[in-house]
């Protein structure tokens, strides 16, 4: 397992705690250190979602992985790259339309999107 | 078009070889990246959302629709790692998801508030959690309260966010956030002041 750049970072999450978190058991501290740590972990990042992908959760996020490639590669295959053109839309095309964001000239998608 | 060599950490831009390369090479389009990506990431999201939101089938459109996000958008992002990035995307998802809900429940006009919550001397506090401490002081505050504070702190959400996620008036969120914040202080106050072991909690 390579590990980027987590030399800053003293604390890891090791493989008692991502199969406990993975199965939804962990305590909520153990589960905030996790979660602030995997948004700056990679390594860890991957380990955790290993665990996840083992549990009950699989199959769904297998299925979540074939729409969004599959999503990916339609929309690729029609315009030539990423965009919001082709892409299927469920719950950002909701926004979108209640917000009415898109319609006021600011580019890309502001829908929930931290472009900040 | 390139194949993406994966995780193993070979990329021709050197230096972190980790997310900042393959978000680089989602945004020029690349779906091979995208799924190494989801494959470090998906799951843990999947399971942190799983945690804020009882609806498996909406966890799965948030999942799905964050990952989209990152496909239309990952040129937008600056930094090396990830995870912290998709995360704010994902937990927006979460909370337009939830007043979407709420908004067919009952027909509601609520502006959607983009503003960024800027980092507080409580952030840096609670970034400790890492290590230790504030985790014990975690311990003993209220649920409704530790529910607040995840939101606000750990979440990222704003005032108004973290009402539409949890359910509750924006008033009632301030109230419970400060009331945490004072619980926690005085709980770290107990504590010993001086660096604990950099253990960890697990």
């Amino acid at each position: 397992m390579s590990s980027p750049d987590t030399a800053p970072y003293p604390w890891h999450v090791d493989g008692a705690l991502a199969a406990r978190y993975a199965s939804g058991g962990a305590a909520e501290k153990d589960a905030w250190s996790l979660e602030k740590h995997v948004e700056v972990c990679g390594a860890c990042a991957a380990r955790v979602s290993a665990a996840v992908r083992g549990s009950a959760a699989g199959p769904a996020l297998a299925d979540v992985r074939s729409a969004v490639l599959g999503a990916a590669r339609a929309s690729r295959a029609a315009g030539g790259g990423p965009g919001p053109s082709a892409v299927r839309r469920t719950a950002a095309g909701r926004c979108a339309a209640e917000g009415r964001a898109e319609s006021s000239g600011r580019p890309g998608p502001r829908c929930g999107v931290p472009g900040w | 078009m390139r194949l993406f060599r994966s995780l193993g950490g070979d990329t021709e831009d050197g230096g972190d070889a980790g997310d900042a390369a393959l978000l680089r090479a989602v945004a020029k389009g690349d779906p091979a990246a995208l799924a190494a990506l989801y494959d470090r990431h998906a799951g843990w999201l999947h399971a942190r959302l799983t945690r804020r939101c009882a609806d498996p089938d909406l966890v799965r459109e948030v999942l799905q629709d964050t990952f989209v996000t990152v496909w239309r958008s990952a040129g937008s992002h600056r930094g090396d790692e990830a995870g912290g990035w998709l995360w704010v995307i994902a937990g927006r998802r979460l909370v337009d998801a939830h007043r979407a809900q709420a908004r067919a429940a009952r027909t509601e006009s609520v502006a959607h508030d983009m503003t960024p919550v800027a980092p507080s001397a409580e952030d840096r506090v609670l970034a400790g959690i890492e290590y230790g401490d504030v985790g014990t002081a975690l311990d003993r505050i209220s649920p409704e309260l530790r529910d607040v504070l995840r939101a606000t702190v750990i979440d990222g959400l704003t005032t108004r966010e973290a009402a539409q996620l949890l359910g509750i008036p924006e008033g009632t969120v301030k109230t419970r956030a400060m009331r945490a914040r004072r619980e926690l202080r005085a709980a770290l106050a107990r504590m010993a002041p001086e660096a604990g072991p950099l253990g960890g909690t697990a």
